[in-house]
C-alpha cells in the first residue's frame, strides 16, 4: 500500500535529487498556484507564467524551506512576491466576468452543485456572481480570500505570505466580504430568487 | 449545502460570524481555475533544468575559482622570485657602498685621531710639567724687571 507522501518528505527527496519529486510537488501545488494568480493578474496565460516562475524560485531556494513551516504557505509567499513584481510594473485592469472567462475561467457548472434544477441553476448564478464579483474587488482582498477559504490558509500564514501585520489580512477579508455583499446586493441578488445568470 | 442567499442576507443583517462561516462555503463552491494540462510537465521540467543549469554554473564558478586561485598563487611566486633577486642585487650593492665608506671613514678617523692625540698630548704635558713652565716664565719676568731697571738708571745719569 502506498502512501502519499507529505510536503516535507517530498522536499526533502527533491533536496536529494529527486526529478519524481520536484514533478509530485509541482502537480500538487500547480492548480492552487495558477488559481491564485490568475485571480490577481486576470490572465490565465499571464498566471501560469507566473505560476511556473514561482515554482523555478521555490526549487532554486528549496535549500532554504524552514520545515517548521507549511509548505503551502512558503510556497504561496513566492508566487505572491513574484506577481506582486508583475503588477508593479503593469496595473491590473479589473474584467467583467465574460473577461475571466475568456482569461480561462472555466465558471461555474450547475451540476456541479447539488438539489433540484431550479434551485442548483440559481446557486451556480449566484456562485458564478460571487465569482464575477471577485474579480471586481482589491487585488490584495482577493488574494486573502482566496489563500483563506480555497488554501485554508491561517490569517497568520495569511499575514507572512502577504508581508502585512494580522490585522491588515483580516480587515482585508472584512472588506472583501462586505464589498462582494454590496456588488451582489447592487445586482438584485438580496431581494427575490433568481434563476439563471 | 448553505444557500448563498443565507450568506448576503448574514451579511447584510450585521451577523458577522455566521457571515463568514457562510462566506467560507460560498468561496469553497466556486470552481478553481485549473491549471492547463501541460503545465506540470513544462513547469516541472524548466524547475529542473534551471536546477541543473545552476549546478553546472556553481561548479563552473568553482573550477575558475580554483583555476584562479592557482595562477594568481603561480603568479606571485614568479613575480616574487624576480623581487628576491632584485633585492639581493640592491642589498649587495648597498653593502659594498657602505664597506667602502667604512674604510674610508676609518682611515679618515684614523688620521685625525693621531692628529688629536698629539695636541693632547702637549696640552697634558704641559699640565704634568708645571714647575718647568713656571721656572721659565720666572726667569723671564726677572729679565724683563733687570731691563727696566737699567732703563731707569741710564736715564737718572
Amino acid at each position: 500500500m502506498s502512501v502519499t507522501p507529505t510536503d516535507a518528505e517530498l522536499v526533502q527527496q527533491a533536496l536529494g535529487g529527486s526529478q519524481a519529486a520536484h514533478h509530485a510537488l509541482v502537480a500538487r501545488y500547480a492548480t492552487p498556484a495558477v488559481n491564485l494568480a490568475t485571480r490577481m493578474v486576470q490572465d490565465r496565460a499571464l498566471a501560469e507564467d507566473l505560476a511556473q516562475e514561482a515554482f523555478v524560485r521555490a526549487f532554486e531556494r528549496l535549500s532554504t524551506y524552514d520545515q517548521k513551516r507549511r509548505f503551502a504557505s512558503w510556497f504561496f509567499q513566492i508566487l505572491h512576491n513574484v506577481t506582486i513584481d508583475h503588477l508593479r510594473h503593469k496595473r491590473p485592469a479589473i474584467v467583467s466576468l465574460d473577461g475571466l472567462e475568456e482569461a480561462g475561467h472555466p465558471g461555474v457548472p450547475a451540476t456541479s452543485l447539488g438539489g433540484a434544477p431550479d434551485a442548483l441553476a440559481e446557486q451556480a448564478a449566484l456562485v458564478r456572481a460571487v465569482d464575477a464579483a471577485l474579480s471586481r474587488i482589491r487585488p490584495e482582498y482577493r488574494e486573502a480570500v482566496v489563500l483563506r477559504y480555497r488554501e485554508d490558509l491561517s490569517v497568520q500564514e495569511i499575514a507572512d505570505t502577504m508581508s502585512v501585520p494580522v490585522g491588515t489580512v483580516k480587515i482585508y477579508l472584512y472588506r472583501a466580504r462586505k464589498e462582494l455583499a454590496s456588488i451582489l446586493s447592487e445586482q438584485g441578488w438580496s431581494n427575490a430568487p433568481k434563476s439563471g445568470d | 449545502m448553505p444557500n448563498e442567499r443565507q450568506w448576503l442576507q448574514a451579511e447584510l443583517s450585521g451577523e458577522d460570524d455566521l457571515a463568514e462561516m457562510l462566506f467560507a462555503h460560498v468561496v469553497a463552491e466556486i470552481p478553481p481555475i485549473e491549471a492547463g494540462p501541460d503545465f506540470v510537465g513544462r513547469t516541472a521540467q524548466a524547475a529542473w533544468r534551471s536546477r541543473t543549469r545552476r549546478r553546472f554554473v556553481k561548479a563552473l564558478a568553482g573550477v575558475v575559482a580554483v583555476l584562479s586561485i592557482g595562477f594568481a598563487a603561480f603568479g606571485s611566486i614568479y613575480e616574487l622570485r624576480g623581487l628576491a633577486v632584485a633585492l639581493i642585487a640592491r642589498g649587495a650593492a648597498v653593502f659594498s657602498h657602505w664597506l667602502v665608506w667604512l674604510l674610508t671613514s676609518a682611515g679618515a678617523g684614523v688620521r685625525w685621531w693621531w692628529i688629536a692625540e698629539r695636541i693632547g698630548t702637549a696640552v697634558s704635558g704641559t699640565f704634568v710639567a708645571p714647575s718647568l713652565v713656571a721656572a721659565v716664565a720666572a726667569m723671564e719676568m726677572i729679565a724683563l724687571l733687570a731691563i727696566v731697571a737699567l732703563k731707569q738708571l741710564v736715564h737718572e745719569g
